[in-house]
């Protein structure tokens, strides 16, 4: 099995943006893909806007890996998907409808067959829609977050980050 | 049988035997016999007066006679009486010419009017003007006697009665106009005395035989002989009487009764003449008395009597002065009388004596012994029949016959109530064991079908589970099936819940497969099978039961083969793509979300107030123009103006994705959802409802407490709770409405003291002008107002507006607030 790392995170997101983009029909693209490590409290507490959270976990190692999305991207893709722009007209998105939960679901179900293309086997654990109600690491644990700007017709809505342990 | 039933028998029999007997002694003590006395036809009515008088004290007496065996009594009473009464008739006949003529007289008129004198035309002393028959017709003693006059002899002779002349139907006399002497003919072919011919006639102008004359006398003088010879040939002197003769037992009678005298031979058809009738009658012994006048003129000896004299006497033409003449009458007494008796009757008690005999004819006839007179009473047996006639006559035959008729009954009687007992027993052991046996049958066959049943309800559940896609067909067939059943089609209702009993013991089997059916069932029958759910109340065990065994016996058995418009969808559905459909059947999809059609609008207006606003334009852009019209009606206005914007630009984009949108928003909005969150979400609206009712400062409390430590809790609590400040989100109706429920205008100006302006104003819209002036009227008054008094008021508000979301006059107001938000 590949080891997690920046080339094959670019790789998985350009799998992962071609699985979603047929899937729901839409031109959607990862953007201005950038990485940090950080404490994983740090990132807690700079994380203020809710995101839908998919955990996973390293088949081999048991390692967990979160991949977060932020509201807006899940809204985007779902007025994307249901009309002809993806514009979102609220101003602030605090909580997600029936129809954007099942959106997210839809593309959380695309992250691990993305990742298995490339060698590398993860178990979808759960989804949820507060990045608190998620405990992968500790608080203190040094985590590797790969960030990218969520674009729907070349427009940024939103961003998603995949965050795994460094601790081997 | 058994010795109860033998004695059973026994003692019908005998109860039956005595009841015959019973009935025997009845009939013989009470019921006397008309046969019990015969006799001979009488004589003279003298005769006939007294001997019935004599039989009767006899037929007294032997009423209780002991005597088993027939016998004969015979009376003879011999009385020499004179001849001749003392009497005297006086007569006054009519005054007669006579003339030359006088044989050529014809008879006097009213004749009958001198009894033994010219009831007599043969009387020899004639009275002048009264000539006898025979001088009237010149009637020679030595003329042959012709068979009518014969007859007229013996009427007079032996003083016949006239009323025997009335013959009976079946002797008509053909021949008996022929006569002037018809009466006497009639009477004694009456009497047997004289017989006709087989052809009916009389032959009343043939002269008599020598045998017709005995036999008439021997018929009339010994009747009590008057029966057949036992004689095998004949023992009469007569060479030309054999024993075949027709008169041989009268003839044999005569002779011994010295009628006629032995000869060599008798001449049965010599033609006799009138001497010798007369002759023969002299000597016979019930001759009457009278007849002593009538014998022949002694014309030889008395010229008076001469006929041709009598022309002399009357040619003074009064020859006699009759009125003061006094003439005698001829006697009427009788001479003799014989009685025969058969006395044949079983009589009980006493035995009838000669001595009793004789003092019943002495009670009746005064026997005059210095007279000379004779009483003679014999008693022989009556007959000497053979014994084989004896046998056959034994007059006990019938009721022996009907002893063994009785007793035969008696006895079939009995086997027939015997074999009915037996028969109703067994009927009623075969009643019994067929009672039994069907009990038995009834218990096989509901342990079968209890199996079968158990059976039938495994095999559907099995069904169910494995290929629920099937089982939900065959639901679906089966709906289609009944409601084409005219019984459902004015019930459509009905069919869903059969259905819906199905889902619901499949359910119970294996709990959520009813989600799943429900799930793939066709959108159109979605609706009115949750309706079905929703309504159906609790099922009864026959119920269900004859449901399940419809819907295996109609498709879990290959015998069943169901064909219908949902088998032919889900052949084609199952068999080609949706561009072969369309190119071969020319049949297009479904519409996706035409299940939006079926929602009730209060659950898709729900829906569409929280989701998303570009998908709530997809969906509304997915219903009909009505349904459209329908819900845009109930969303807020600030909601639909969002969602308005959007519905030009929806995007169709029918994919994989989107027919599993379908199918989840399907489940959703049909069946709800079950989830935890949901389950929360209720909780909170439960809190919520209590939070509304609390008083301010309790309520405030709680929340304070909450902001602290839950502060999302909070924010879901209070977007649940319907707030005095929520009436803003009414429609001017339901204001409108509120503000008539409410009426107390100071309790309003009161709640809306410390309102912004806007809300105010908003009620002040929909006030009319009573309420508008009142309000204002009760602002005015408003002075020191307390916090808890603006709460109180708003409290009763809220209270209010409950109160007519409860009766249903404005929606519901938890639903109304989500929508909003």
């Amino acid at each position: 099995m590949n080891e997690i790392d920046e080339d094959h995170i670019k790789q998985w997101s350009l799998l992962f943006s071609d699985l979603i983009s047929a899937k729901f029909k839409s031109n959607i693209s990862f953007k201005d893909f950038e990485s940090e490590e950080v404490i994983y409290s740090e990132f807690l507490s700079e994380t203020v806007e809710p995101h839908w959270v998919t955990l996973c976990e390293d088949t081999t190692d048991h390692q967990p890996i979160i991949v977060a999305m932020s509201y807006p991207c899940l809204v985007a893709t779902t007025n994307r998907f249901f009309s002809t722009s993806a514009k979102i007209y609220k101003e602030e998105i605090k909580a997600l409808s029936f129809t954007e939960r099942f959106i997210g679901e839809e593309i959380s179900n695309e992250i691990v067959p993305a990742f298995a293309t490339h060698d590398m086997q993860l178990t979808f654990i759960r989804n949820e829609m507060n990045l608190g109600l998620v405990r992968p690491f500790h608080e203190d644990d040094s985590i590797t977050i790969y960030k990218f700007n969520w674009a729907i017709e070349n427009e940024t809505m939103g961003e998603m980050k995949v965050c795994h342990s460094n601790v081997l | 049988m058994n010795i109860k039933n033998k004695f059973k028998r026994i003692a019908w029999a005998l109860l039956m035997l005595s009841a015959i007997g019973g009935a025997l002694y009845v009939a013989l003590v009470f019921q006397k016999d008309m046969d019990e006395i015969k006799y001979l036809p009488p004589e003279s009515i003298l005769k006939r007066q007294i001997r019935s008088d004599i039989e009767t004290n006899i037929n007294n007496a032997l009423l209780n006679i002991i005597d088993r065996s027939d016998f004969e009594l015979a009376v003879h009473i011999n009385l020499n009486q004179d001849e001749r009464t003392e009497e005297l008739i006086k007569y006054e006949p009519k005054e007669i010419s006579t003339s030359k003529q006088t044989k050529s007289l014809t008879p006097i008129p009213k004749i009958n009017a001198l009894p033994g004198l010219i009831d007599n035309p043969f009387h020899n002393e004639s009275l002048p003007g009264f000539p006898s028959y025979f001088d009237q017709y010149d009637i020679e003693k030595d003329d042959f006697l012709t068979r009518a006059m014969f007859a007229k002899i013996l009427s007079v002779a032996y003083q016949l009665p006239q009323d025997a002349a009335l013959l009976s139907e079946s002797q008509e006399i053909i021949d008996n106009s022929e006569t002037e002497f018809n009466d006497s003919v009639s009477l004694v072919v009456n009497k047997d005395i004289l017989k006709l011919y087989q052809s009916g006639e009389f032959r009343p102008n043939d002269f008599l035989s020598k045998a017709s004359l005995i036999t008439a006398l021997v018929r009339i003088n010994y009747p009590t002989s008057n029966y057949y010879s036992s004689d095998v040939i004949s023992d009469l002197p007569f060479n030309d009487i054999p024993k075949t003769h027709w008169a041989y037992n009268e003839i044999k009678i005569a002779l011994e009764n010295k009628l006629i005298n032995e000869d060599i031979y008798f001449n049965p058809n010599k033609k006799v003449t009138v001497e010798e009738a007369l002759q023969t009658i002299e000597n016979t012994p019930l001759r009457a008395n009278t007849f002593n006048y009538y014998k022949f003129p002694k014309k030889q000896h008395d010229d008076i009597f001469k006929t041709e004299n009598k022309q002399e006497i009357t040619e003074s033409n009064v020859y006699y002065n009759q009125e003061k003449t006094m003439f005698k009458s001829p006697s009427t007494k009788i001479k003799n009388i014989s009685i025969r008796l058969i006395i044949n009757e079983i009589i009980l008690r006493d035995a009838i004596t000669l001595e009793r005999i004789e003092s019943i004819v002495r009670s009746v006839v005064e026997i005059n012994n210095e007279r000379n007179d004779t009483f003679v009473i014999s008693s022989y047996p009556f007959t000497n029949l053979p014994m084989i006639v004896r046998i056959y006559k034994w007059q006990h035959w019938q009721k022996i016959y009907f002893m063994i008729i009785v007793s035969i009954l008696g006895y079939f009687s009995s086997v027939f109530y015997e074999k009915y007992k037996h028969h109703k027993i067994n009927q009623n052991k075969l009643l019994l064991l067929k009672k039994q046996k069907e009990e038995k049958l009834a218990k096989i066959h509901q342990e079968e079908e209890e199996k079968s049943y158990a059976r039938i309800k495994r095999d559907i559940v099995d069904e169910a589970v494995k290929d629920t896609a099937g089982f939900t067909l065959k639901l679906e067939k089966w709906l289609e099936l009944l409601q084409l059943n005219q019984q459902y089609k004015d019930k459509p209702q009905a069919a869903y819940e059969k259905i819906v009993i199905l889902i619901l013991f499949v359910d119970f089997e294996r709990p959520g497969l009813s989600t799943e059916i429900i799930k793939l069932f066709h959108s159109e029958h979605i609706k009115d099978t949750i309706t079905s759910i929703e309504t159906i109340s609790k099922v009864e065990t026959d119920k269900a039961k004859s449901n399940i065994i419809e819907f295996h016996e109609n498709f879990m058995s290959s015998k069943t083969l169901v064909g219908g418009k949902t088998a032919s969808n889900y052949i084609i559905d199952s068999a080609f793509s949706e561009k072969e459909k369309r190119n071969i059947f020319n049949i297009n999809k479904e519409e996706p979300f035409t299940f939006v059609e079926h929602i009730p609008t209060s659950k898709i207006k729900e829906f569409i107030v929280s989701e998303n606003e570009v998908v709530a334009a997809f969906l509304l852009n997915k219903c009909s123009e009505h349904r459209l019209l329908e819900i845009t009606e109930v969303l807020p206005s600030a909601s639909l103006k969002s969602i308005a914007k959007h519905l030009v630009s929806v995007r169709n984009n029918p994919c994989e994705i989107m027919d599993k949108f379908e199918e989840k928003i399907k489940d959703k909005l049909f069946i709800g959802e079950s989830s935890e969150s949901s389950k929360n979400k209720i909780q909170l609206q439960k809190a919520s409802s209590v939070f509304e009712t609390l008083p301010k400062d309790v309520r405030m409390s709680i929340f304070d407490n909450l902001q602290e430590n839950d502060p999302d809790t909070l924010v879901q609590i209070k977007a649940e709770m319907f707030m005095f400040e929520d009436i803003e989100m009414l429609t001017d109706v339901e204001m409108q409405t509120l503000i008539f429920e409410i009426k107390d205008m100071e309790m309003l100006a009161m709640a809306l003291n410390k309102s912004p302006k806007e809300f105010v104003d908003r009620f002040k819209q929909n006030f009319s002008e009573r309420f508008a002036t009142q309000f204002d009227n009760a602002v005015q008054r408003l002075e020191d107002i307390q916090d808890e008094q603006i709460d109180k008021a708003q409290y009763d508000i809220v209270r209010a507006l409950r109160k007519l979301e409860k009766n249903e006059r404005i929606p519901n107001l938890k639903e109304l607030k989500r929508s909003t938000q």
